[in-house]
């Protein structure tokens, strides 16, 4: 097990640079997630983690030892790493057994000792009983336990997962998540993973990078990036972010002349036009305190409603107990609220 | 009714054509089994079945050691210039090998060829291309293209993150090629082998040539077949079924065997985003690289192309390569002032239209009803199209030669008298082309079809069209570059064709391929060579207007 350390991190394919000076220091045993929309970086960053893709500048540090920088580059098959890759990778021209016993046999272990660690890998990945099976007899959740096991079974020294989940239907994801979770806490090892997905980052990491166009946005605890986002950006990729045209100055935000609780974000004006963002569990309807606003549309969702509402030429979503009918004139309280720049015209 | 009518005639048309001829040939073999048994062991059978066999294993041997190397360099390295090494490499597999096998007898015959003669002159001990070696040496080069494009695009196929992977746990660029890439690409390159082996086994016109310059010709299943037909058509029946037998089985049992047992290891995987794999570094290995690439393209094509040019120019072919002995000569005589060659060119290209004309709409209509409406009977009808394709042609043309030999006359529903009389006409060869390159056009209407929703079919006969009018008006407009392509796809080897024509040709019916062989056999090399520079100016034309037709995705 080891740190990862990653400093002023740059790919550039031609003249498109796709990761644009990466600093990033992840904690040995420390669960990290790169997180952002396709195309923002966080592939090619874990894949030169990897040693798959050559950095065109900045530095690696694995363990404290140096793995790429100017002029010197260690090929992946010296990192003692472990990857599973978003398509599984699991070789099919080989069993389930051999695959994993596949790093062990390249690293020379003697072989009654790596039958037992395969066994030990196959079972904590709950798959004994299939070891002499071919991939293409497994279903997808399975393929995808025999990449771990892989992963995991030579003990590497950092496990980097490139959308682990994305593959495996909705109910099974869920699934795995808890048991992924479980077991790289269980094992201890430090562990990077790429998404785009943000409920798995915020329910799998100890901290998220948010990235964006080739640079790191925030990097937090989930609560943390979930409450205080630290610009526009970040806030409205992560959970649900309504928002409205607000008005701030000396004395706070408002909207429509009502005072609003709120914290800026880094890039927010000071003054002026602004937009007012806000969760919708971080507003409630009143009968007549508040912004006044019309109910466009009502979802049941078991424990409470969420409502649409109509507030002059915006629409934003709040969750509330209590009843009302679609067409009626409310008000709308909020309670927690970020203030944002301005909206691009 | 028109469908009926359709289908019922093309089924006939099959029944006759091919299921008679086949089965004739099948139960003359079965029914005699004593005299067949008899003839499989003598001697000159028995060695004849063991070329077969020695051919096979060489050619695919070769094919192998050239076209694994050049089909990863063409596809998985950063080899400059990869693509148009691809097709330069693709070369030597349009030319048919007929010709190529004439170019060897100009540059090694061991009287006078013009590379025996230039290794005379410093020296050096020349080759006799008239071998058992010689075959699989113009085999072997005309057939490695089936091997490169199976490896290069076996490879292409591969994802990426599988080799990735290896990397990740540890194994070197070198273990990752021969543990995993090298065992994933293997049933690929299998399934192009099985390919080779087929074509092989069943080739008439290289071992045809390359015996025939030979006091003792090394004669192979398929001109041991000829020769006993050509020598007493009687008592040679009886002996040529034998081998046909044979044949089949070598030449379709065993490939098939192979595929059905590489199929079976068919890896399937499941794939995320597909990563482009990325090139292997070639580094300093690039030079060796081009070289390799230059010497098979050079050696496969360049060299015979230019002998082939070089031959037809000179105006004495024992005389040597002197700027005297050069001249347009043979042109003249060969193509204006020859009648024999005037008229087979004649028949070879009409043969060839019409033969294209009709397979691209039964191929049509066959793979529409196999597409379309997917029943058991029509399936059956598209697999009988194009299984021809692989029964090699001797054999084809043997079955035939059997069943219309005699004047075949029958009663259809009581009053119509069919009353066929085939033999030495040119409708004999016009059936034979046609039901051997019928998979073509069905191939390429198929993929055609598969790409074209049926719903635009069906708002046309919501709007009022029959079914023959829909297809007229609607699928045929819409697959038109696809049967353009069919048609080219069909002319080509029909232009050229040798294998069927030499067993079928009457004395009033010459076409190319069989003057051609008259002309090298009976000692014109340089009239023959004429004839090839017209064939291969044909071929690579046709070729040509392929791959302007599909957008690069056939032909050359």
């Amino acid at each position: 097990m080891a740190n990862v350390e990653l400093k002023g991190l740059r790919k550039a394919y031609g003249h498109n640079e796709v990761v644009k000076g990466i600093d990033l220091t992840i904690a040995d045993g420390e669960v990290v997630c790169l997180l952002g929309p396709s195309g923002c970086g966080k592939t090619t960053t874990l894949r030169m983690i990897a040693g798959l893709d050559e950095p065109t500048g900045g530095e690696v540090h694995i363990g404290g030892r140096p793995m790429s920088g100017p002029g010197w580059f260690v090929p992946p098959e010296e990192r003692q790493l472990g990857m599973v890759f978003q398509s599984y990778a699991v070789w099919p021209h080989m069993t389930v057994r051999d695959n994993v016993l596949f790093p062990l046999r390249i690293g020379g272990m003697a072989d009654t000792q790596a039958q037992a660690s395969v066994d030990a890998a196959l079972r904590r990945v709950q798959l004994q009983g299939l070891d002499a099976r071919y991939p293409h007899e497994l279903s997808g959740g399975q393929q995808q336990r025999v990449a771990f096991a892989r992963a995991i079974v030579a003990r590497p020294r950092v496990l980097l997962l490139d959308e682990p989940l994305s593959n495996l239907d909705a109910k099974l994801r869920e699934e795995l998540r808890d048991e992924l979770r479980a077991l790289v806490k269980d094992i201890g090892v430090t562990v990077v993973f790429v998404t785009h997905d943000q409920e798995e980052a915020l329910t799998l990491a100890d901290r998220v990078a948010v990235m964006d166009h080739g640079r790191i946005q925030q990097v937090a605890p989930p609560p943390q990036l979930y409450h205080q986002p630290s610009n526009a950006l970040v806030a409205r990729f992560v959970g649900t972010l309504n928002e409205l045209s607000a008005t701030t100055g000396p004395e706070g935000t408002a909207v429509q002349g009502h005072r609003v609780p709120t914290r800026p974000v880094q890039d927010a004006p000071r003054e002026g036009p602004c937009q007012l963002g806000f969760r919708p569990e971080a507003a409630h309807l009143h009968a007549s305190e508040g912004v006044p606003a019309v109910i466009a549309a009502r979802t049941f969702l078991g424990p409470t409603n969420r409502y649409r509402l109509q507030i002059g030429e915006e629409q934003v979503v709040v969750d509330d107990d209590a009843t009302f009918e679609v067409g009626r004139q409310v008000h709308l309280r909020i309670d927690r609220a970020l203030t944002l720049p301005p909206a691009q015209p | 009714m028109t469908r009926r009518l359709t289908l019922g005639s093309l089924w006939a048309f099959f029944a006759l054509f091919v299921f008679v001829p086949l089965g004739g040939l099948l139960l003359r073999g079965l029914t005699s089994p004593a005299l067949a048994w008899q003839a499989l062991f003598e001697p000159l059978h028995l060695q004849a079945t063991a070329r077969t066999v020695a051919l096979t294993l060489g050619v695919t041997l070769i094919t192998l050691l050239l076209g694994v190397p050049i089909g990863w360099l063409v596809g998985r390295t950063d080899l400059p210039r990869a693509r148009a090494w691809r097709t330069a490499c693709m070369l030597p597999f349009l030319i048919p090998p007929y010709i190529s096998a004439i170019a060897w007898i100009s540059l090694l015959n061991p009287s006078s060829g013009l590379l025996n003669r230039g290794l005379a002159n410093l020296g050096l001990p020349g080759g006799d291309i008239y071998t058992l070696g010689g075959m699989i040496w113009v085999m072997g080069l005309a057939y490695t293209p089936l091997i490169m494009v199976a490896t290069a695009d076996t490879l292409a196929r591969m994802d990426a993150s599988l080799e990735e992977q290896a990397r990740i746990c540890g194994a070197s660029p070198w273990r990752v090629f021969s543990r995993i890439t090298l065992p994933m690409a293997t049933p690929g390159i299998l399934g192009g082998a099985s390919l080779v082996m087929a074509a092989t086994a069943a080739s008439f016109g290289v071992p045809y040539l390359l015996a025939s310059g030979s006091a003792e010709p090394p004669t192979v299943l398929t001109t041991r077949i000829y020769q006993t037909l050509d020598l007493d058509p009687a008592t040679g029946r009886p002996a040529a079924v034998a081998l046909c037998l044979v044949l089949l089985v070598l030449g379709i049992g065993i490939p098939l065997l192979m595929r059905r047992m590489v199929g079976r290891r068919q890896f399937t995987t499941v794939t995320g985003k597909a990563t482009r794999p990325k090139p292997f570094v070639l580094g300093r290995a690039r030079r060796p690289a081009q070289v390799l690439l230059g010497l098979y393209v050079g050696i496969g094509v360049l060299l015979p192309t230019v002998t082939i040019l070089v031959t037809s120019l000179m105006a004495n072919f024992g005389r040597g390569l002197t700027a005297a002995n050069l001249g347009l000569g043979h042109y003249r005589t060969v193509l204006f002032e020859r009648p024999e060659t005037l008229r087979s060119i004649g028949h070879s290209v009409l043969l060839a239209t019409v033969v294209a004309a009709v397979a691209v709409v039964v191929g049509l209509l066959v793979s529409w009803l196999a597409d379309r409406e997917p029943t058991r009977a029509h399936r059956t009808l598209s697999a009988v199209a194009s299984l021809p394709y692989a029964i090699p042609g001797t054999v084809l043309a043997l079955g035939m030669l059997l069943t219309f030999s005699v004047a075949v006359r029958f009663i259809l529903a009581d009053r119509l008298t069919v009353h066929l009389e085939l033999m030495d006409t040119l409708w004999i060869l016009g059936i034979a082309y046609l039901i051997k390159f019928l998979a073509f056009p069905v191939g390429s209407a198929a993929a055609g079809l598969k790409a074209t929703d049926a719903s635009l079919e069906q708002a046309a006969r919501l709007s009022g069209a029959t079914w023959a009018g829909t297809l007229r008006r609607i699928t045929l407009p819409l697959l038109s570059a696809d049967l353009a392509a069919a048609f080219f796809l069909v002319w080509i080897p029909a232009f050229s064709e040798v294998t069927m024509s030499i067993l079928l040709t009457g004395p009033d019916t010459p076409v190319v391929g069989t003057l051609l062989f008259h002309l090298q056999t009976y000692g014109d090399p340089p009239a023959a060579a004429v004839l090839a520079v017209l064939v291969m100016a044909l071929v690579l034309g046709g070729n040509l207007l392929l791959r302007r037709l599909t957008g690069g995705r056939l032909g050359l």
